[in-house]
């Protein structure tokens, strides 16, 4: 099984399973389940409801493949968007206290090192990211990940992290403001 | 003012990306991407880097039942035991319900105050014993409620409870409405999000533990079926 595939074959797999080519959406998620399924993992840390969640986002990735706009998105962008909506489904049904927080993943990005996390990592641009994430102070980085695995508000997050409103708020922003700048340099 | 307005773009796009600008907010953002270009595009860089979080988590192979899964449910889904069992009796109780309905409207001369159903279904087994009738009503607040009532040809099984669910016509999953009596009648209130699911879509009774699916979903045999027709 042939993990990496580049964005042109993903390309090539999202437009025939549009049109209905079942071997075609069959390599489609060999190629793409393993890395979409450490992201339900992830989001939602608990195996069964991963399945759930990976199960139901590729059912929504079929029927949808014929209005995949590559302009929009990159297919992997698109299939991301997809399985975190639906572990996000997931995860609100759950009573509150049911929720889980892998807490290890958030030591992970709050570490001066983020060697752990590019090790994982397949593709430059990510890389790239990290090395930008890594600009930025640990608080900041956890709250950008903390909204973006866990869907924390801002308000969420204040708690979590145990800051006032308008601290996360500005750092929320200046974090953003400098990631953006870092990854446009970075680029150039 | 071009500068703050460029760090508005990024803000928004990022809580928008992220799920966390919502409601009213959320409807308005999506309206200035499509007239503004100079957002759209500050969208479009943020959607294609903040999901490459998505990359630095390790990759794990989910267990082979997750493909099977999604295969059975796009691809085999009308050769699928439960659903191909239901559609062979659909008929049947259908023209049953729709009989007896006729019976229950020529037989009684309703009083003013009396609601008539709005639907009814008769719930049978494979071997064509009936189990419940159900009503669908409409109470003066317009919500939408089914009463239940155990016929006596139903075989009780005290160790077990009856639960109902409503199939979907989409062949999505299967929804609970709720726990059958196994004698007398119950009243089962039905949410507004299902009412316009409800006559499209079959029913079936599961046999559960004690108190219900502890899974959210029919864990056990699919003992009766039946489908709403209008009276």
């Amino acid at each position: 099984m042939s993990q990496t595939k580049t964005s042109e074959e993903l390309f090539h797999l999202i437009a025939l399973s549009g049109q209905g080519d079942k071997v075609a959406f069959q390599t489609l998620y060999e190629a793409t389940s393993a890395k979409l399924f450490g992201l339900s993992l992830r989001i939602l840390n608990r195996r069964d409801l991963a399945e759930e969640a990976l199960q139901d986002a590729f059912i929504n990735i079929w029927h949808h493949a014929q209005n995949y706009r590559p302009e929009k998105a990159a297919v992997m962008t698109w299939m991301t968007t997809i399985v975190r909506n639906k572990c996000f489904d997931l995860l609100r049904a759950m009573p509150q206290e049911a929720q889980l927080l892998d807490e290890a993943s958030l030591d992970d990005w709050a570490s001066e090192d983020l060697g752990p996390l590019e090790k994982v990592t397949e593709k430059s641009e990510s890389k790239a990211l990290l090395n930008c994430m890594n600009t930025l102070a640990p608080l900041q980085r956890q709250a950008i990940v903390l909204s973006y695995f866990h869907g924390m508000a801002h308000e969420q997050l204040a708690k979590h992290l145990v800051q006032p409103l308008g601290t996360i708020k500005t750092w929320i922003r200046r974090g953003l403001t400098a990631l953006k700048s870092c990854l446009q340099g970075e680029k150039a | 003012m071009r500068y703050d307005n460029d760090k508005l773009a990024d803000m928004l796009s990022v809580e928008y990306i992220l799920g966390t600008l919502k409601g009213a907010a959320r409807t308005r953002f999506e309206q200035l991407l499509k007239q503004r270009a100079d957002w759209a595009q500050s969208f479009a860089w943020w959607e294609s880097h903040i999901h490459l979080l998505a990359d630095t988590v390790p990759a794990v192979n989910p267990p082979k039942r997750v493909w099977k899964t999604i295969e059975t449910r796009l691809f085999a889904h009308r050769a699928a035991q439960s659903n191909s069992w239901w559609k062979s009796f659909a008929f049947i109780s259908t023209a049953l319900a729709a009989s007896l309905a006729t019976i229950l409207v020529l037989q009684s001369p309703k009083p003013a105050d009396e609601i008539t159903p709005e639907a009814i279904a008769l719930l049978s087994s494979e071997k064509a014993q009936h189990g419940w009738l159900l009503s669908e009503t409409k109470n003066a607040a317009n919500e939408v409620e089914m009463k239940a009532i155990s016929l006596a040809s139903l075989e009780t099984k005290p160790d077990n409870a009856f639960e109902l669910w409503l199939l979907p016509a989409d062949k999505s999953k299967p929804i609970s409405l709720g726990l059958l009596p196994q004698q007398g009648v119950a009243n089962m209130k039905i949410p507004a999000q299902l009412v316009p699911l409800m006559a499209p879509g079959s029913l079936a009774v599961s046999l559960e533990p004690v108190g219900g699916s502890p899974t959210g979903q029919p864990t056990g045999a699919v003992l009766y079926q039946g489908k709403l027709a209008k009276t």
